[in-house]
Formats: structure tokens, C-alpha cells, sequence
């Protein structure tokens, strides 16, 4: 009785130092939150946007292989890089409308 | 003696096993380093001053705001000709920033050179930058601070 419960404490305690920082990871959702917001708040567009497209998706890789706990995180940052790919979109547009409308002088 | 040879015997083996892995992961530093250097080297020779070289600013164009990272091509082109005083009027944020890239850089290069796990930047210093940033770009846009950080505008 005593000696499996000795052998039991033992494991937990081995285990405990096998994972240091429990999510090493986890900077890759926030980075990718910081370049989507950047993209988005800053108007830097595309410019940040696709970064935090392809870190997000990196940082959501690390959260399936639980290297991270931020999936949220990371998933909103993927979105707001895909919205200013969808702004940069209607901003091409608006500014080709502007410039038939109005001439060069725009 | 048994013990002198097998503490020796592991060593061995993961130098041997440490040395190919080398090159592969210099490759990533190096070619972000070159692919950096000729952008540089191209906004060096052709003058982003010139209105329109290198196309132009849709966000510019639309509101007149400057984003943070508005005249980064000047100044770049301004500290490959080591002329401080015209990249700080440019963009005086990258003008300070350009620099702590380089840094940054040669502590990858170095770290996969010496082949250490190349940590990425800590979420500490996305909020920093982000936070950063964002005042830049607020003071930038100020009617009275325009004129010293944004003064094409």
C-alpha cells in the first residue's frame, strides 16, 4: 500500500518538470492579434494583415499540438487579416470609381 | 574506465549528429537577410522621393491620414545614405526602429549559428509595439505635431 502510493507521487512529481512553460507557444496568438489589430486600427492593411494571417494559422498548428492554449487569440487574429484583405479589395475599387469619375486630378 | 567511456561516447554522438543540422538552419536568417538587403539596396539606388516611383498610398490618397509606417521608404532610403536628419523627418519611429531590426537579426543568425531553439519575440513585445505604434500614429495626425513628424502633409 505504502509503496504504491510512494511510486504514484513519484510520477506526478516526474511529470511536473517535463513541462516547464506550460504553453511556450503562445506568443504566435498574440503576435497575431497585435498584427491584425495593427492591420485593422493602424490601417496598415495587407502590410500587417497576411503576417497575422500566417502567424494565426502557425499559432492554431501550435494550439492543436498543444504547444498553446490561445486559440481565440489567434483565430481573431486570422480574421481581422482576412478583413484588411477585404478593405484593401473595396479600397481598390473605390479608388479606381473615384478616378473614372472624377480625373486624374483625385 | 567503463564509466569514462560512456560518458564520452554520448558526447561524441551529438556533435556528429549536431554538425549537418548546421547549414538548414542558418537558411532562414540568411535568406530573410539577403531577400532585406536587396530591398534596401533597390530603395538606395531608385529615390522614393520621387513622387510616384514606387506607386502610391491608397489610405494617403482616400483620407490624407499617415499610418505609422507612412515616408518608411524615405527613410530607409535616407539611412542607406546614412542621412539621419532626412530619415527622422521621413519616419522617425523607423528611423529608431530600423536598428533595433538589425539587432534582432544578428541575434537569430547568431542563435541558429550556434544551433540554440531560435525563440520567437515574446507577446510582451507585440503589446509594446502595437501600443507604440499606435501612439506614433495618433501623434503623427495631431495638427500641431504634424508639422515635425508628418511634414509632407
Amino acid at each position: 500500500m505504502t509503496t504504491t502510493g510512494t511510486t504514484t507521487e513519484t510520477t506526478t512529481d516526474l511529470t511536473m518538470p517535463a513541462r516547464p512553460a506550460a504553453y511556450p507557444r503562445n506568443n504566435l496568438g498574440a503576435w497575431s492579434l497585435v498584427l491584425g489589430i495593427a492591420s485593422v486600427v493602424l490601417l496598415l492593411g495587407v502590410i500587417t494583415g497576411i503576417p497575422a494571417i500566417i502567424i494565426g494559422n502557425q499559432g492554431r498548428r501550435a494550439v492543436r499540438a498543444g504547444e498553446a492554449d490561445n486559440e481565440r487569440m489567434a483565430m481573431t487574429g486570422v480574421v481581422l487579416g482576412w478583413i484588411s484583405l477585404a478593405v484593401l479589395a473595396a479600397v481598390i475599387v473605390l479608388v479606381i470609381a473615384r478616378f473614372l469619375a472624377g480625373g486624374p486630378d483625385s | 574506465m567503463s564509466g569514462e567511456v560512456s560518458s564520452e561516447a554520448p558526447d561524441s554522438s551529438t556533435r556528429s549528429s549536431a554538425r549537418p543540422a548546421v547549414p538548414s538552419a542558418l537558411r532562414a536568417p540568411l535568406l530573410t537577410g539577403a531577400a532585406v538587403g536587396a530591398a534596401t539596396l533597390l530603395l538606395a539606388l531608385r529615390d522614393p522621393h520621387v513622387r510616384g516611383s514606387y506607386g502610391f498610398c491608397p489610405l494617403l490618397e482616400l483620407t490624407g491620414l499617415a499610418c505609422p509606417l507612412c515616408g518608411g521608404l524615405r527613410a530607409t532610403h535616407d539611412l542607406a545614405h546614412l542621412d539621419l536628419a532626412g530619415a527622422w523627418s521621413a519616419n522617425a519611429l523607423w528611423t529608431v526602429t530600423a536598428p533595433v531590426v538589425v539587432v534582432l537579426w544578428l541575434m537569430w543568425l547568431v542563435s541558429a549559428a550556434r544551433g540554440r531553439p531560435v525563440k520567437g519575440l515574446s507577446s510582451t513585445a507585440g503589446w509594446v509595439t502595437l501600443g507604440v505604434a499606435l501612439t506614433f500614429f495618433v501623434a503623427r495626425n495631431l495638427p500641431w505635431l504634424q508639422p515635425y513628424l508628418t511634414p509632407w502633409v
